[in-house]
């Protein structure tokens, strides 16, 4: 019966342009896939917190010190990656020649995105310690870094009396 | 689509002017459970080769214009990819009933083509994994990882089924028929999403509608001497 066979190659190209359809949705990675810890800048003046923004800033990574993160610029907030293949990074803030450590521990998990984008480190913090030789203290404010878009995970405190701005 | 329907509707005229010019003396129906495999599933062999689709169903005649369904099937994904290899396998099982609404326009008891209506309740259970994961990071370098270690989900929906199966041979149908799925119960995976449920669709969807053609035998079991012409 001739109607029926031109009704099977229509019905069966009818699947196949809707399979085309359906499946060209096969999407590119529409997301950032930003975890970077952020860590803001305070100094404590009559009882009360202020932001404080640093002149002259460079931070490299003490496993990386040939790399720049920040290179001499004025900052109220830094945002620096933490070493997913590592439970520990120290990074070295240099101010005025001036150099601080601060040594930032953690456990690590994996954490799907999407089937476009894959998956990233989501890292949750233990410890945060900074050598005193710039910063008073470091307070961890969110343990948990994974996916975020400028968020403060720490307060890095310089000291009251002796602020970068008085000098 | 649009051809289909003008095909369908000129096939179904045909059948039923073919119909008056039927020998009276054939007053007998055929029953019998009729099996049949979706055509479909193989177009998309070519569409996503990482993708095996099996499916099969069978129905019976329980009642005039009433018969009772049931579909099996399996899914196979494989999808590797730079970033992560995807592969996940299950099966499903529908059950359900479908009306042929023709029933009462055919002239003869001996004619078995359908326009029908049906609904469906299904069941999948099915596994998914990630493997060797690459992590991109720009500045310490891009590493790769383990995954997710295989997990098994449920989940549980209902059809609306609306379609023609016409027999074009003796015994031997041909069918199309479109399906709208509202899923009941998914089981979701915190760690990995479901790309496709079997005998669904899409697994981030909640409802879903798909097309399906199908070729189907029906083995001649019983012929019911019918007194009325229906």
């Amino acid at each position: 019966m001739e109607l029926t066979m031109r009704n099977i190659v229509t019905a069966f190209l009818a699947i196949l342009l809707t399979a085309a359809i359906t499946s060209c949705g096969e999407d590119e990675c529409d997301q950032s896939l930003r975890n970077l810890a952020g860590f803001a800048f305070y100094s404590i003046e009559e009882g009360t917190q202020v932001d404080s923004v640093i002149p002259n800033l460079s931070i490299y990574a003490a496993a990386q010190p040939d790399t720049l993160l920040y290179d001499s610029l004025d900052r109220e907030a830094v945002y620096l990656p933490l070493n997913p293949t590592q439970n520990q990074t120290r990074f070295v803030f240099v101010i005025d020649s001036i150099v601080d450590t601060v040594s930032i521990d953690y456990t690590r998990k994996q954490e799907f995105v999407s089937h476009p984008c894959g998956f990233i480190t989501r890292f949750q913090i233990t410890q945060s310690r900074v050598s005193h030789s710039v910063f008073d203290s470091i307070q961890t404010i969110n343990p948990i870094v994974t996916l975020n878009e400028n968020e403060e995970h720490f307060r890095l405190y310089l000291p009251p009396a002796d602020t970068v701005a008085d000098r | 689509m649009k051809n289909t329907f003008v095909y369908t509707s000129l096939l179904l005229i045909l059948l039923l002017t073919g119909s008056l010019f039927k020998a009276t003396a054939q007053q007998q129906r055929i029953r019998g459970p009729r099996f049949g495999f979706d055509v479909s599933g193989l177009v998309w062999q070519f569409v996503e080769p990482g993708q095996l689709a099996l499916s099969a169903w069978a129905d019976f005649e329980v009642m005039p214009a009433i018969y009772a369904a049931a579909e099996i099937g399996r899914l196979e994904v494989e999808r590797n990819q730079d970033l992560f290899d995807y592969s996940s396998s299950g099966y499903y099982a529908k059950i359900g009933a479908d009306y042929n609404f023709l029933q009462q326009r055919l002239t003869s008891v001996a004619e078995y083509d359908m326009i029908y209506g049906g609904l469906r309740f299904a069941g999948a259970q099915y596994s998914h994994q990630a493997s060797d994961v690459m992590i991109q990071d720009d500045f310490w370098g891009n590493y790769t990882i383990q995954g997710r270690p295989k997990y098994t989900m449920n989940a549980y929906w209902t059809e609306l089924v609306a379609g023609l199966r016409v027999e074009a041979l003796k015994n031997l149908f041909l069918g199309w028929s479109i399906r709208a799925q509202l899923m009941l119960y998914k089981q979701k995976d915190s760690q990995l999403d479901t790309r496709m449920i079997p005998g669904f669709g899409k697994g981030e969807q909640n409802t879903s509608l798909s097309f399906t053609y199908s070729i189907s035998y029906r083995i001649p079991l019983t012929r019911m001497p019918s007194s009325s012409n229906k």
